[in-house]
């Protein structure tokens, strides 16, 4: 529980303020510290790695996918991924990096999973129609749908859905995510330039989408 | 009208600050004498600048348990580990010993061929771990649409 004080070396706690507070506080040092300790296998430190890591992990899923349970899974495998290969980090850049690139990468593909899942065994004849999944879905709020409570949020997240998953990775990095164009590419391993070019493509066919050919985008 | 010197991909770029010195000045001069980028502009600035900002809630309570779940099964995968590579070695052991002697000079069987609908099936199934056909498929419908 993030309410109460966590151990994370030997000589000293964070508190939860501190936790939620994790680039200011979380200096290089400590984290060689959590690094070592869990390299020994301390399973606390990797729980406590997590805990302070977390937020911002699933906050990015969560933006990414739209959908709170899949952001846990994806979330986690990155976690997972990390923990499995952490003899083999070598702090080139922090784990909250790391994560944040492998969060984004793996949310990439699911989206991609899942746009060629439903275009296969749903034979959509093309984007505009209906998706089936989505008509026999449970009409019931999902957790991501409660937390997205307002109409606009709900005709944004219809919106992005819609994007191919690297237009809608750039375009919730650098609007929601507020990254500057030059840090998404170098997360994604693309040119800027190319970055640019999702960028402007995502916002076209956003402003298409939400304003219902109202205001034709040239 | 538009002008020839019109660039929409900048705009997107000028709205969010990240044009270089250079190219925003010659961006904004451009502006001063293009209706339809002021226009293509001012749309762009409307859209944006009413895009709600996702707020996710996350309770204390919640990222509790979900740092204790990612931390029991990264335990539980590491102290799987090791009897799950014992057990497949001597599974696989087992099963060899049985071949060699139950059917000591047994050639491998030939399988037929798979059926037009199991290749197609396959074929689909490659196509899911094929995601940079995906890309490209998407990249190919983007140009039909605006060719």
């Amino acid at each position: 529980m993030l309410t109460g004080r966590v151990a994370l070396a030997w000589h000293w706690t964070l508190t939860a303020a501190d936790c939620r507070d994790y680039a200011r506080r979380m200096d290089g040092q400590t984290e060689k510290i959590l690094l070592e300790q869990i390299r020994e296998g301390n399973a606390e430190s990797f729980e406590s790695l997590v805990r302070l890591l977390s937020p911002r992990a699933l906050r990015l899923a969560v933006r990414l996918t739209g959908n709170r349970a899949e952001a846990e899974e994806i979330a986690q495998e990155a976690f997972l991924r990390f923990y499995t290969g952490i003899h083999s980090f070598r702090g080139e850049s922090s784990v909250g990096t790391w994560l944040y690139q492998t969060v984004t990468r793996l949310a990439i593909d699911h989206l991609r999973r899942e746009r060629l899942r439903r275009r296969i065994f749903f034979f959509r004849r093309d984007e505009e129609s209906a998706d089936p999944a989505e008509i026999i879905a449970d009409p019931a709020p999902s957790p991501a749908d409660q937390v997205l409570d307002t109409e606009a949020r709900q005709r944004l997240s219809r919106a992005l859905g819609k994007l191919p998953p690297r237009q809608r990775a750039v375009f919730v990095l650098r609007h929601q995510e507020e990254l500057p164009l030059k840090e998404i590419a170098d997360l994604l391993g693309l040119e800027e330039g190319t970055v640019k070019a999702h960028l402007h493509r995502a916002v076209v066919r956003l402003r298409k989408e939400l304003t219902d050919g109202k205001e034709a985008a040239p | 009208m538009k002008n020839t010197g019109c660039r929409e991909q900048d705009l997107v770029t000028y709205y969010y600050g990240e044009l270089d010195p250079s190219a925003r000045a010659h961006l904004e001069a451009h502006l001063e004498g293009c209706s339809a980028c002021r226009e293509n502009l001012a749309g762009i600035r409307r859209l944006l600048d009413g895009l709600p900002r996702e707020e996710v809630e996350l309770a204390p309570a919640d990222l509790g348990r979900f740092a204790a779940r990612v931390a029991g099964r990264a335990t539980a995968r590491r102290s799987r580990r090791v009897p799950v590579w014992g057990g497949a070695l001597a599974a696989t052991a087992v099963v060899v010993g049985i071949i060699l002697v139950r059917w000591p000079d047994s050639a491998p069987e030939i399988r037929p061929a798979p059926a037009a609908s199991e290749i197609k099936i396959l074929s689909e199934l490659e196509l899911l771990q094929d995601l940079d056909l995906l890309e490209n498929l998407e990249l190919l419908q983007e140009l039909e649409g605006t060719g």
